[in-house]
């Protein structure tokens, strides 16, 4: 059975939230003027598609490497 | 008049809720304590089942009608709001999963109010937070029966009684059944029927408005503002838009039928492999419905409730029978929170309120006739209230999403993870917390344009540590 690193996973939890949250920010604060791709606005695209996406990979790797630990 | 077609795969699928509930609690290993086995059934999740039950238990009826409402009537903006809640299981799950995994184990503790008296040992700490929660969730199952029935009703002409009766004795029975094993399973299937349910819907809607271009132009020509992150009139402000970073994320990290997912999971990988999966079913199950209804608008005549958008597309797409497959996703979002909040409710009053003040021990069962009859008269009550909502009810529920964060966050993750913290820092949290938001809720004052849950986390937060420091002062 696998123990749990508690502290490791909590720093990291904290980390990858903060950032996505600058990755959520970032769309509308940068770029809510720009042109859109394929109908929807740039901003739309940076913060609700490429954010999640982005954050869904990240943690899967960083769990990943964890996992061979 | 009844819409059979719609219906009968509706109830073809509340059959097989059924059926897994019971393979489920025919699975759960006896010896155990009838209370622990009932309430928690053990540390047996994996990493899928822990991800889908944990991510079904958090959305609700709001992520399948309030939220795609809203975004039918505030655009994409809205959209950006909701996508909030995408890292909130993987945060749960990273920052107190471990913790309170570890000390169920080493405490037997079965709910979060266990962990609570094994951390401060208060009595009248216990007694506030079994009744907000109590309170709190009473009010959202109620709300969440109305909005399932509600829309049963609706969308296929039965009446409303039936409707109610029909999500009530499911919801009741397969939670009586097996318990936390058995939700925890129907709650997985019900993550996969939402997950089958959204892109099927999003897919049929691109097929049909013929893409998103051409429905984006067709937006741009309404109102070009549903475009904007701020939206219409500027509704969507940032301060307005900040707060649902408190509201929806991080403070619903003490929210206790989420935390205790935790204390059920199998071990270690399984935990890293719900935070992988939570994040990435989030991002599925909470962007496909809210963008669909900002797209919505481009294909269907306006509506008079915002709140229909999803079931009238569903009915506007799709043939009857695919439409009541469809229909099965909200009502899978609605059953999924309400049987994790009643077996919440059941077990705070039987383990913490009850069992737990008892000179004598019960027996195995009188332990078990006890936690069904409790079940069953909350699941009955519950249904009852919502034959005809009282305006307490209502209020209740937009109030108990608040209340139960300003009373648990802080003293979960302090109790967690600050040695120092004691009761009266915790004590004086809960009721400063409770206090502050009850008042800026109720005045309807919202200091420097905030949700009140911020400023209220913040006092709350605050008297934690004074109180903590004075006591340990004294």
């Amino acid at each position: 059975m696998q123990k749990i690193d508690v502290k490791g996973l909590a720093q990291g939890a904290v980390a990858f939230t903060l950032g996505y949250f600058i990755l959520w920010l970032a769309g509308p604060l940068w770029f809510s003027q720009a042109m859109g791709w394929w109908g929807l606005p740039l901003w739309f695209w940076s913060s609700c598609v490429a954010a999640p996406l982005l954050l869904s990979v990240l943690v899967g790797l960083w769990l990943r490497g964890k996992d061979d630990d | 008049m009844t819409e059979w077609s719609l219906l009968l795969p509706i109830l073809a699928y509340l059959a097989v809720t059924l059926v897994v509930s019971r393979l489920a609690a025919r699975r759960s290993g006896g010896g155990e304590e009838f209370s622990k086995q009932y309430f928690l059934g053990g540390q047996f999740m994996g990493g899928t089942l822990l991800a889908l039950a944990l991510v079904t238990t958090y959305t609700s009826a709001s992520s399948f009608i309030g939220g795609p409402g809203a975004a039918y009537k505030f655009g994409l903006g809205w959209v950006l709001l909701a996508m909030i809640q995408v890292p909130v299981a993987m945060l749960t799950l990273g920052v107190v999963g471990p913790k309170i995994w570890l000390l169920a184990k080493k405490h037997n503790a079965v709910t979060i109010l266990d962990i609570f008296q094994e951390r401060y040992q208060s009595p009248l700490l216990l007694w506030i937070a079994a009744l907000s929660l109590i309170g709190a969730f009473i009010g959202m199952v109620v709300v969440q029966f109305t909005g399932g029935a509600r829309l049963l009703s609706v969308m296929t002409g039965v009446d409303y009684g039936v409707a109610l009766a029909l999500f009530v004795v499911t919801v009741m029975i397969y939670t009586l059944w097996g318990g936390f094993r058995a939700v925890s399973y129907t709650d997985a299937l019900q993550g996969l029927v939402m997950i089958f349910g959204m892109v099927a819907l999003f897919v049929g809607l691109l097929l049909h408005g013929g893409g998103i271009p051409a429905m984006v132009e067709a937006l741009v020509r309404e109102e070009p503002a549903l475009l904007h992150p701020q939206g219409p009139n500027q509704f969507l402000s940032w301060p307005f838009l900040l707060s649902f970073w408190v509201l929806v994320g991080v403070g619903t990290l003490g929210l206790p039928h989420t935390a205790l997912r935790a204390m059920a999971v199998k071990d270690g990988r399984a935990l890293k492999q719900a935070m992988i999966l939570s994040t990435a079913v989030s991002a599925v199950v909470i962007l496909l419905p809210h963008l669909s209804g900002v797209l919505a608008r481009a294909v269907l005549p306006p509506l008079a409730s915002p709140d229909d958008v999803l079931p009238t597309l569903m009915v506007t797409l799709f043939p009857p029978m695919v439409a009541g497959l469809l229909l099965a996703a909200p009502m899978a979002a609605i059953m999924s929170s309400v049987d994790s909040m009643l077996l919440q409710t059941g077990s705070t009053l039987v383990k913490d309120l009850i069992l737990r003040h008892r000179p004598q021990p019960l027996s195995q069962r009188s332990q078990a006739w006890l936690s069904y009859g409790i079940m069953t008269s909350l699941a009955l009550g519950c249904g009852a209230l919502a034959l005809d909502p009282p305006e307490m009810i209502v209020w209740l529920n937009l109030t108990a999403f608040g209340v139960l964060q300003v009373v648990f966050l802080w003293p979960l993750l302090l109790g967690l993870f600050w040695p120092k913290a004691n009761a009266t820092g915790a004590i004086s949290a809960m009721l400063v917390g409770a206090g502050g938001f009850l008042y800026w809720t109720v005045t309807g004052e919202r200091p420097f344009g905030l949700h009140p849950v911020v400023p209220a986390l913040l006092l709350s937060g605050l008297a934690f540590v004074l109180a903590n420091r004075f006591h340990r002062g004294q």
